[in-house]
């Protein structure tokens, strides 16, 4: 909201500079975000009053004016525009004067005529976007006089982010009362006092058929309406606060709405049904009913809305919007104005179905102060008979029950309590009563009136908040509590998350993080289906539709970024995944997901790290097994099972996918599950370091490229209890057969091998597989290189 | 003997040097130290020795073996193509060392780990929860009713569930703010507790240097008997200052969440200009931190404690703002790209 200082001044002194009372506001609360002094270059722009106006000789549409500057000066201007008559007042820019846009006077012929300065319009003076003619100013301004003066901009106006509990703060007024209480100034109350209203007249009456919905209403009628100028002070003030000026009628209503808080609508009586008495009735909207709005639209209602009705046809929607049937003109003479109180919640959901959003519908909806809609009645008919010198004719003024009265009950310990403090009780009860929040000692306790603007204040916790405002914050003495805490951890998912992480980091693996999203397109390469997914219904984009079910798209689409720039790109991500599950909610498991780019196959480079992963996380390699399965997505894919519980998958692409992620080379990826590889994660056990020494042999074969690795191992694994080890340490090629090195590793806890017993082994072995696989031995023999122990 | 021993080496040496792959090094290896290879051979002959010579023998002998690994090692090392081959034993203290690849753990778990790591310290719970919430917990029992204003500030992402179903939690949401685990979690605690939970949000607005719709949180709950808004103010003040390892000034300004009363929001002395006031900002000395607050009385309640007798501070850090701050970056899409070149700087 903007807040004109001067316009502030009416209701309370301000001894502050604009930026100490910003500060104090924002300190309390109320967050300036903005300070704006208006009429920012335009300090020399003065007011001048045409005095003649004669065709330009050499131009039809230019006019040659005298202008009269003050004290005698008058100045030859030549004007395009074709709104300027004699006797106005209108805003020149003398020569050698810099507009806001950059422009500086020149003094020039124009077409052959001498201009000695510039009459201005609103675009060129940097007010609006208007460059349809001369901005003419209000009849009493005097020329000679600053400009910014005549036009009510010298003025500084904040710009404040308001927070939505705080309604009695949207006025003018209600700054002004927060003003008074943050600085100790005395509040002025408003010069209007509420006239006598019934509850019906002979010319007015009003009618409410849903009292929970319209709790109260008051209604005024104003007889003589004459079509004058707004006075400048309102409509500087408009301007300041954002508002466009209209008409005289719409101008004091909407001035009116900004100082007191409270939505005004005026309808023009005569197009109210007619007959001796204006009947206005408030009810429910039947479903299908149509009404023309003020901004030119034709609205469809349904019942859960609210209309005013003339008793025949809706002539308003309740808190929203007036009807353009009955919108007031410059021909209207009588007026009937609106002040009244709808319930918040309904005028949110009307105008959110409606999409229709007004300055009204804006306060309606946080809600209204019992007392304001006479007061703000009044205020309006006391400026509209200032101005258009309109009557007061009647005012009804219904109420459908009694003010609330809020009563809260608490004690001076408990709002110490609260804060951390020790403020003594009177000046507890001293900063209440600065906000008008009367306080009484009821024994132990003070019992606290909450006042009808103040909707926020429902409990004690408000009070300690108001005390704590007024009292400041940063007054308070930080302390750190005494209670000592208990040992938690955190869960073993976390841990291992973590954990994860730290081991992919050292085995060269980069975290990225993905969205939790993705869209259709992407489903199919999976094999997912979007029936199957949690769906955003309002998405920012297509692409960020569907709850992921797997990280990998995410995964290797952030590998595939980065694979033009390198030879190999190693990438991770530990991350939510979002499954149907029995409850409401989404199952989400914490998956890992690795993508692994190269030039040449990087599946056993992926093989390894993820065996890495496991071995380091407790799970021993031997528990892990890999058995072919098949993926949509992959020439080549393995689940990973521990101890006969699926954990994942390892797979390489397809040249389609890899075409289609714009990869070049090879990619493998994997995904695991997080969730078991925690149930699984164990702490690591001891077994004795062996006494004696361990004996490798070395054997080398030549295979048929059928014979698997996991057959081999299988063909000798039970040979001989002394074989501890086989690892496959070489793989390649070699005339359309295979070369495969196995390295065995020998070891007795009894004793040292000789190599005797060693070479009877390695004999049978040989001999196995021989028999076994058809293996053409090339080469055994032993090694005294020291073997890493997996 | 000893004799012998230096025409073994001198064998050994000249073999080593010429083996010219690993599997001729490997044999040079057998022939030499192997079981039955030349040293062992040599070993033999150390038992026919005089008692007075076979000291000084088998030392020697020990040594050579010793050099002979080194050796072999070496020359391993070379036919690899690791390090230069150098005869000579001297080596080049500026030769770059091996390339020893590592990768990188995304500065946003960088930074989450320190501050779940001092929250830790002073003994907070870390624990997560769910990302697609019910407006129930995202909302309701925050104190955030429907149809109230209050619900505009949190724009809001809706899912709709593979069946489609309804359910008495309300619609589904992707959660707006890590909050609503303070009620979830509270269902299986009793107080006094201290907890953070940390993880993804998700605001429905568009995108652009300083907003993205996804990014993340970490909330924090305590709740004892007696805790008072100073202790809400200590501890984040310690926090701060421990985080960013700098005796920072705090302020507070009222702020408005409905799930706490008085509600807080933190500033912190400026980091770059100490507070006098420079373009990072906004010329003002202070930084805003976090939004914190007194837990509302109506959520003790929906928690199931008695706010007569308890009362607690809840407070949430932005994780993404303050890591951009910490790290000195300045645009928060980054952190999402998977950009390698963003990536490999932590």
């Amino acid at each position: 909201m903007k807040l004109s200082l001067n316009w502030l001044k009416e209701f309370v002194n301000i001894s502050e500079t604009p930026e100490k009372l910003a500060e104090r506001l924002t300190l309390a609360g109320i967050e300036v975000e903005h300070i704006e002094q208006l009429g920012g270059g335009l300090g020399g722009v003065i007011v001048g009053e045409i005095k003649t106006i004669i065709k330009h000789p050499a131009a039809d549409k230019l006019s040659v004016t005298k202008v009269d500057i003050g004290k005698g000066a008058v100045l030859t201007i030549v004007c395009g525009a074709s709104n300027i008559k004699v006797g106005q007042k209108v805003p020149v820019a003398r020569v050698g004067v810099t507009l806001p846009g950059g422009v500086t006077i020149e003094k020039r012929p124009i077409r052959g005529v001498e201009s000695e300065g510039m009459i201005c319009a609103e675009d060129e003076l940097g007010l609006g976007k208007d460059h349809e003619g001369i901005l003419i100013l209000d009849p009493a301004a005097k020329a000679g006089e600053k400009f910014i003066k005549a036009f009510g901009l010298h003025d500084v106006v904040f710009d404040l982010a308001l927070t939505p509990q705080r309604a009695d703060l949207f006025s003018i007024y209600g700054m002004a009362r927060e003003v008074a209480a943050l600085t100790g100034a005395t509040l002025r109350d408003f010069t209007a006092k509420p006239l006598d209203s019934v509850k019906t007249s002979p010319h007015l009456s009003v009618r409410i058929e849903h009292p929970r919905r319209c709790p109260r209403y008051a209604a005024g009628l104003m007889t003589g309406i004459q079509h004058v100028q707004t006075p400048q002070y309102i409509k500087s003030r408009l301007i300041a606060s954002g508002v466009r000026p209209i008409s005289v009628v719409v101008d004091i209503t909407n001035y009116v709405m900004l100082e007191t808080g409270q939505p005004l609508h005026a309808f023009d009586r005569a197009k109210l049904a007619t007959g001796k008495k204006a009947v206005l009735s408030v009810r429910q909207a039947k479903k299908g009913e149509k009404l023309a709005t003020l901004d030119g639209k034709d609205r469809v209602l349904d019942s859960s809305m609210l209309v005013i009705t003339d008793g025949s046809r809706p002539v308003a929607l309740a808190g929203i919007m007036g009807g353009r049937d009955s919108e007031v003109t410059e021909h209207t003479k009588d007026i009937v104005i609106e002040s009244a109180i709808f319930a918040p919640s309904d005028v949110r959901k009307a105008s959110q179905r409606l999409g229709l959003r007004s300055e009204a519908s804006l306060r309606f909806e946080k809600g209204i102060a019992w007392d304001l809609p006479p007061v703000a009645l009044a205020r309006a008919e006391e400026l509209l008979h200032q101005s258009t010198g309109a009557k007061a004719a009647v005012n009804v003024l219904v109420s459908e029950r009694d003010p609330k009265v809020r009563l809260i009950r608490t004690t001076v310990e408990e709002i110490n309590g609260l804060l951390g403090s020790a403020i003594p009780e009177k000046k507890i009860t001293q900063y209440l009563a600065r906000l008008g929040i009367p306080s009484l000692r009821e024994k132990r306790f003070l019992a606290i009136t909450v006042p009808d603007w103040r909707h926020d204040i429902t409990c004690s916790a408000d009070i300690v908040e108001e005390v704590g405002r007024m009292h400041g914050f940063n007054s308070l003495v930080p302390t750190y509590f005494t209670s000592p805490s208990k040992p938690v951890q955190p869960s073993s998912l976390y841990r291992v998350s973590d954990n994860i992480k730290d081991i992919l980091a050292a085995s060269h693996f980069t975290e990225v993080l993905t969205y939790s999203y993705y869209g259709a397109a992407i489903m199919p390469s999976f094999h997912l289906a979007r029936h199957d997914h949690f769906e955003v219904i309002n998405p920012l984009n297509p692409g960020q539709q569907y709850m992921r079910m797997t990280l990998l798209p995410g995964v290797l689409e952030a590998a595939a970024k980065n694979s033009p720039l390198r030879e190999t790109v190693d990438v991770f991500e530990v991350g939510q995944v979002f499954l149907r599950g029995h409850h409401h909610l989404p199952r989400e498991d914490r998956m890992l997901a690795l993508a692994s780019l190269g030039r040449v196959s990087r599946f056993y480079h992926l093989k390894g790290v993820v065996s890495a992963l496991l071995a380091q996380l407790g799970v021993h390699p031997s528990q892990a097994s890999f058995h072919s399965a098949s993926r949509v997505f992959a020439d080549v894919a393995a689940e990973i099972k521990v101890g006969g519980k699926k954990i994942g998958f390892i797979a390489e692409l397809r040249d389609d996918m890899l075409k289609s992620f714009k990869i070049r080379g090879e990619a493998s990826c994997a995904e695991l599950s997080v969730d078991v590889i925690a149930s699984l994660a164990a702490r690591p056990t001891f077994t004795r370091v062996p006494a004696f020494p361990s004996v490798v042999r070395d054997i080398s074969m030549v295979i048929d490229p059928s014979v698997t690795y996991q057959s081999l191992i299988e063909a000798i694994r039970d040979i001989d209890p002394l074989v501890i080890d086989i690892i496959g340490f070489d793989l390649f090629p070699l005339q359309g057969k295979k070369s495969v090195g196995l390295r065995m590793v020998f070891q007795s806890q009894e004793r040292t091998l000789t190599s005797h017993e060693v070479d009877v082994i390695m004999q049978r072995i040989e001999d196995r597989l021989r028999s076994r696989v058809s293996a053409v031995i090339r080469k055994a023999g032993e090694t005294t290189s020291p073997v890493t122990q997996h | 003997m000893l004799e012998q021993l230096e025409q073994f080496k001198t064998q050994a040496d000249k073999a080593i040097t010429s083996a010219n792959t690993l599997q001729e090094l490997r044999d040079v290896e057998v022939h030499f130290l192997g079981r039955r290879g030349k040293l062992a051979l040599l070993l033999q002959q150390l038992r026919d020795l005089p008692q007075e010579e076979r000291p000084a023998a088998g030392a020697r002998a020990n040594e050579l073996k010793k050099d002979l690994i080194a050796a072999l090692a070496h020359r391993a090392e070379s036919l690899k193509g690791g390090t230069p081959a150098s005869t000579s034993h001297v080596l080049d203290i500026t030769w770059p060392g091996e390339r020893m690849p590592y990768g990188h753990i995304h500065p946003l778990t960088r930074f989450l780990r320190l501050v779940t790591s001092i929250f830790s310290s002073m003994g907070f719970e870390i624990i997560e929860g769910p990302e697609v919430e019910s407006t129930k917990y995202n909302f309701d029992l925050l104190n955030i009713p429907k149809d109230h204003p209050a619900r505009d500030v949190w724009d809001t992402f809706f899912v709709r569930s593979p069946e489609g179903v309804k359910s008495a939690e309300g619609d589904l949401v992707l959660r707006t703010h890590t909050s609503p685990m303070q009620v979830r979690a509270m269902e299986t605690r009793t107080p006094p507790v201290r907890f953070i939970v940390p993880g993804r949000v998700y605001r429905h607005e568009a995108t652009d240097a300083s907003h993205e719709a996804m990014f993340y949180q970490c909330e924090g709950l305590v709740i004892d008997r007696g805790i008072r808004v100073t202790d809400l103010l200590g501890t984040l003040k310690i926090f701060l200052q421990t985080l960013f390892e700098k005796k920072v000034k705090i302020r507070v300004r009222p702020e408005f969440y409905p799930f706490v009363e008085p509600g807080l929001d933190i500033d912190m002395s400026c980091l770059l200009c100490d507070g006098k006031g420079c373009p990072a900002c906004k010329q003002s000395g202070w930084m805003e931190m976090m939004g914190s607050g007194m837990v509302h009385p109506k959520v003790l309640t929906n928690m199931g404690v008695d706010p007569k007798v308890y009362s607690g501070f809840a407070f949430g850090l932005g994780i993404d703002r303050l890591m951009m701050l910490y790290f000195g970056i300045d645009d928060v899409r980054l952190s999402y790209q998977s950009d390698m070149r963003f990536l490999e700087q932590f």
